[in-house]
Formats: structure tokens, C-alpha cells, sequence
């Protein structure tokens, strides 16, 4: 049988209607319809066999349970009984540590347009040209971007990861944030 | 209970009410988030879904169902996490390696026969594109109706009918020849 043209129904409707019969959304005529278009064509039947097959694959590894179900619960009733648990109080000294960083940011900006504006008229002393001034710029915020990136990865993997083995890889991160304060 | 009470309860300060929504509903998302995000991340995801659900659920309308809501927040927590996963991934590369294989090495054999033939569908489930993923996963995972998954997704339901054939054919084509 031809695999786009079946009798009433095609071939796709027919997968259409196989899969929603699967989730018990098919009504009684798509489900008579499939019946009658499995019994003749010959793609199909080894459609189904295919899908099922995967599909059998899936739910063997399919989780039974939640680890720590109970856990989780209490945890959750917890968090939500305290509008401010600690991960709060550590995302907002993150924000306001990045709030500083950007105030302490703005003059230089500021100094940075103004010197950017100079360079129309060459001062005595300056040895940046408008290109070289713009580039400090988009260094300057990579620099900010970059700052508070790894203070939020340093949050993440202390309350998620927090144990000995990543100490190493926090220290490299610390190091690497000192020396940005160091630059900013 | 009717899930629309359990919420009216819980906006009226019942809290026993939002555990009994989890106790409820945590399986289906969690199995749904163990795929998307991985068993490891699937805890605190869930929690994260949990907490962001009720600080929102006054937006919630009784005229949808609460799974497929509760489903659609933790679909935007996960993706959230992946985003976050793929630049700490990047930036930690050698740590993460390291956990990969402390955390294999810690389970007993029996689960390790089912953690690799997990880890193998997992595997092809993430060479999907993140549509044809979402629609399988809400579908048999979360056992979602096929119009409800098309509600999360926000397409019609010939296309997710469309998505969840692509899916099935192409997680076929890559576990084929794979001993299962």
C-alpha cells in the first residue's frame, strides 16, 4: 500500500491519531479509523512496533521516586513560611555589591566621555585617541560583567556544590575576582 | 480536595494546603526535570519550581489544570539552570569532570547497568532540539495530554502531534544499534 494514501485516512493522520490514542485523546471514529487503516497498511504496523519499542525503552529508566521527597517538602514549606533565607540575604549582598561596583563604575565612565570628547581637540597630555578611549570603555564593562558573573557562580557552587573538593577551583575564582577589584 | 481549593487555602495562609500540592504533583515534575536537567540538578530544581510556584500562585486560573501550570513554571526554572549549567560547564570544565566521575564510581553495579542505559537515553534525548524534547518529555513524563503539552508549548496541536512523532523517530534512530 502506498505510504501517503491510504484508504480514509493518510499515513500521517494515521500516526497522529495512533499517538493520541496512546494518551486517550482520540474519540471513538479516529480510534475505528486507525483500526481500520493498521489492517492495511503494512508502514504503519511497523511504525507502531517502533514507537512502542522506544517508548518501552523510555519507561523502564523512568524515576519511581524523589530521593529526598520529604526533605525537599519541608525545605520548601520552610522557604516560603521565611520570605528571607539565607540564599536571599546572599543574592541581595551580590546585588549590592554589584549595585557599588557599578556606582563606583559611573565616574570613571563619566571621565572616560569626557576624555572621549577631548579628543576632537587634541589636549596637551593626552595620549588616547577616540578608538583607543572606546576600546578602555568596552574593556571596562567586560571587566564589571565578568566581576559579577563570578560572584554569582561563586554563590551557585558554594550552596550547591559546597564541599572540599571544589575549594581549589574556588580559590583560582577568588583569586581571579581579587584581581579584577584590583583593576576596577 | 479540588486543586482550585488547595489554592484558594494556601492564598489564605494555609500552608499544610501547598504540601499537599506537592505531595501531589512533585513526581510528575520531578521525572520531568530529572530528564531535562539531569537527576543531580532535579532536587533543587524542584524546590526552586515549588517556591516560585507559590509566590505566584495567585496568578494561577482555576480554569487550567494546576499540573500542567506548576509544569510550565518549572519548564522556565530549568531552563534558567541550564543557561547557568552551560556557563559553569564552560568555566569549570576540569571540576566537572572530576564529579561526573566521583559520582558514577559511588553507585552499587546494579544501578550502574540502569544509570548507563539511563545516562544513553538521557544522552539522546539531549541531541534533540529543545521543541521536539519539551513535547516528548511533558508527554511521557509528565503524562500531560497532547492539548495541554500544545498549551504549554504555545503551538497548535498538529504541530506538538508533529514534534512528538520527530522525537520518537529520531530518539529510534539514535539508540538503534546501541545494546539496550
Amino acid at each position: 500500500m502506498n505510504e501517503h494514501t491510504c484508504r480514509e485516512i493518510t499515513c500521517e493522520q494515521a500516526r497522529d491519531i495512533l499517538l493520541l490514542t496512546r494518551s486517550g485523546e482520540a474519540s471513538q471514529e479516529q480510534a475505528a479509523s486507525l483500526q481500520k487503516h493498521l489492517q492495511e497498511c503494512e508502514s504503519c504496523r511497523t511504525a507502531k512496533i517502533q514507537m512502542e519499542a522506544v517508548l518501552h525503552t523510555f519507561e523502564q529508566t523512568r524515576e519511581h521516586n524523589i530521593p529526598r521527597r520529604t526533605q525537599i517538602r519541608q525545605r520548601m514549606v520552610n522557604s516560603v513560611r521565611r520570605p528571607a533565607p539565607r540564599r536571599q540575604l546572599i543574592r541581595r549582598a551580590v546585588l549590592a555589591g554589584a549595585a557599588c561596583i557599578f556606582l563606583a563604575v559611573l565616574p570613571v565612565c563619566y571621565f572616560l566621555h569626557q576624555r572621549d570628547s577631548d579628543v576632537a581637540v587634541p589636549a596637551s597630555g593626552n595620549n588616547y585617541t577616540e578608538t583607543e578611549a572606546g576600546t578602555l570603555k568596552a574593556d571596562l564593562f567586560d571587566i564589571v560583567d565578568a566581576f559579577c558573573q563570578d560572584l554569582q557562580s561563586l554563590e551557585y557552587i558554594e550552596e550547591v556544590y559546597g564541599h572540599e573538593s571544589v575549594s581549589e577551583d574556588l580559590g583560582e575564582v577568588r583569586s581571579d575576582v581579587s584581581s579584577i577589584r584590583f583593576l576596577v | 480536595m479540588h486543586d482550585s481549593q488547595l489554592v484558594s487555602r494556601f492564598l489564605a495562609g494555609d500552608l499544610e494546603a501547598l504540601g499537599v500540592i506537592y505531595d501531589r504533583y512533585s513526581l510528575p515534575v520531578y521525572r520531568y526535570l530529572s530528564r531535562l536537567v539531569g537527576t543531580t540538578d532535579a532536587e533543587d530544581v524542584l524546590q526552586e519550581t515549588f517556591i516560585r510556584a507559590a509566590n505566584r500562585l495567585k496568578a494561577y486560573r482555576e480554569q487550567e489544570r494546576l499540573l500542567q501550570w506548576l509544569l510550565t513554571v518549572a519548564r522556565n526554572v530549568a531552563l534558567d539552570r541550564l543557561r547557568k549549567k552551560t556557563y559553569l560547564r564552560k568555566r569549570f570544565r576540569k571540576y566537572w569532570r572530576h564529579r561526573e566521575a566521583e559520582r558514577k564510581s559511588v553507585l552499587p553495579e546494579a544501578q550502574q547497568h540502569t544509570q548507563e542505559t539511563k545516562e544513553k537515553i538521557d544522552q539522546a534525548l539531549s541531541k534533540l532540539p529543545e521543541t521536539q524534547r519539551s513535547v516528548f518529555l511533558l508527554r511521557e513524563e509528565a503524562q500531560l495530554k497532547f492539548r495541554e503539552v500544545a498549551e504549554i508549548m504555545d503551538i497548535p496541536l498538529g504541530t506538538a502531534l508533529s514534534y512528538m512523532r520527530r522525537a520518537t523517530e529520531n530518539l529510534r534512530k539514535e539508540l538503534k544499534g546501541q545494546q539496550l
